[in-house]
């Protein structure tokens, strides 16, 4: 099964590889368990969001720059509010990262 | 005890802690699945049962320091037992001798000196703030049900859930982190009670600091001229005066002691007396570290020295050249006055951008500078604070 990587630099994310690489410069871990340990938490993160999560969100801003390279697109948006249910954010800049969803259902 | 400061508490706040509880539920879910997946192929390939609960647990610690996972509500969530008494377990656990404590144990140091000091007071209960309210009362809320499967596991994947007992114990060290100084010394002496147990590197690193502090203050004043950096950053300092005329000093000691057997040595070597000091003065000034045991080597005769300072110079001539050639290009070709100062913010990206959406596209279309898409499976960054969403449309203008 297809799996993105993207979802390491999440929160989450970091602070898994940060253990990992806690563990693999004491010893505790081989880089070889720590990579597996990693891929694995790409296909729970993916299956988590897609199963336990429902909320909706709009988001909307100024798109500063825009790229799409190797299927993956990139947005740097200003001044960007995320509504949802339960939210209101703003963002004077933030970043999007999106990965083609059809790839991992190929 | 809580009931009187949630009343308090607005809804936005109240709405707002809701969403986090879910993204806490989801995150532990996702720790959940990924020790659970790895176990068998872990105890397969003959590996500890321990590693995976360490990696668990300190897993489940880092984001505990990040906010991203809100106080007790995972794991210990899961048994009603323990829900009552929660500020209690703590004590108790924390003398029950199982080995994740060492784990919970040693990350301490990270504590002191959290990666994201905006966040911290987040995980400071303090009294009367908001925030502590929540990590007291969060209601087991839905992270419940998602982990209770992994109760009908075998014993041992209780034992690998240390992560329940040790969350208070984490939340309540977490509220040191104000006197640093006590802090220090404390993990220091920790250090030496727990000699024998393996630490993680940062805890090493501090012990090896200190140590080398202490060496130096145990002997400052004999300073030996070959062997040593002089401090310059505390009450051990001394001043390069002083190292000038050590050296000279020491250089005049050693070629009188060297070469008192032959006199017309000796002239000679008195000749170069001058020289060498001037030379001794010049490595002083430079920073360098003073080296003179090659001065036996070197300078034996003054031709030699003239040679040996004249290729200084060069040197010095060389590197001058470079540097200046370095800066003419530099003029020529592009500079940091080309930048565009408002490019320069945005695509520098990632020390300035700290909100983040990860997700996957489902479409992205654009018409004219109207730009619509949808992703899905999201995670955002936003604010210092973590939130998912299944579906987002988004409509920018460019």
């Amino acid at each position: 099964m297809a799996t993105f990587e993207l979802y390491r630099k999440s929160t989450i994310g970091t602070c898994l590889t940060e253990t990992l690489d806690e563990l693999v410069s004491n010893g505790t871990l081989s880089p070889e368990h720590a990579i597996q340990v990693l891929v694995q938490f790409d296909k729970s993160m993916a299956e988590a969001l897609e199963t336990q999560v429902k909320s909706k969100v709009t988001i909307k801003g100024h798109l500063h720059t825009y790229r799409f390279c190797d299927n993956v697109w990139t947005f740097l948006l200003q001044n960007a509010t995320f509504k949802g249910e339960d939210i209101q954010e703003n963002a004077v800049r933030v970043k999007i990262v999106a990965c083609d969803s059809k790839i991992l259902t190929q | 005890m809580t009931p009187s400061g949630t009343l308090a508490l607005s809804k936005g706040v109240v709405k707002e802690r809701e969403m986090a509880a879910s993204v806490s539920s989801v995150y532990v879910h996702v720790v959940d699945s990924v020790i659970k997946s790895l176990r068998p192929e872990f105890q397969n390939e003959g590996l500890d049962d321990s590693v995976l609960n360490e990696v668990q647990a300190l897993w489940e610690l880092k984001m505990m320091q990040n906010g991203a996972i809100q106080g007790p509500i995972d794991h210990a969530s899961n048994s009603a037992l323990r829900g009552a008494n929660a500020p209690i377990t703590p004590v108790h656990d924390l003398n029950v001798p199982y080995e994740p404590t060492e784990e919970y144990e040693t990350p301490t140091a990270e504590m002191l000196f959290p990666p994201t000091p905006v966040q911290t007071p987040m995980q400071t209960p303090l009294p009367g703030t908001a925030e502590p309210v929540m990590y007291q009362y969060f209601p087991p809320g839905p992270g419940e049900p998602l982990a209770t499967p992994e109760l009908g596991i075998d014993p041992e994947a209780k034992i690998g859930r240390p992560a329940p007992y040790m969350q208070p114990p984490a939340n309540w060290m977490s509220q040191k982190p104000l006197g640093v100084d006590v802090n220090i010394a404390y993990e220091e002496e920790r250090d030496e009670m727990a000699a024998g147990i393996s630490q993680p590197p940062i805890t090493k690193d501090f012990f090896t600091l200190s140590s080398g502090k202490r060496k130096r203050e145990d002997h400052p004043p004999n300073y030996l001229p070959g062997g040593y950096i002089p401090q310059q950053d505390g009450a051990g300092d001394f001043s390069w005066e002083l190292v000038q005329s050590k050296e000279v000093e020491f250089a005049n000691q050693r070629l009188t002691q060297n070469c008192s057997m032959d006199g017309s040595m000796f002239e000679k070597r008195q000749m170069s007396d001058p020289l060498i000091a001037a030379l001794v003065k010049a490595k002083c000034l430079s920073l360098e570290i003073p080296q003179v045991d090659g001065v036996n080597d070197n300078l034996d005769s003054t031709v030699a020295d003239e040679g040996y300072i004249e290729a200084t110079d060069q040197e010095q001539q060389a590197l001058n050249d470079v540097a200046t050639s370095k800066v003419s290009e530099d003029e020529e070709a592009l500079n940091d006055n080309d930048d565009d100062p408002d490019d320069l913010d945005l695509t520098n990206e990632d020390p300035k951008i700290d909100d983040l959406v990860l997700a996957q596209f489902e479409k992205v279309s654009r018409t004219k500078n109207r730009w619509k898409c949808i992703l899905k499976d999201g995670v955002m960054h936003l604010n210092h604070k973590d939130i998912l969403f299944s579906k987002a449309t988004g409509e920018f203008d460019f």
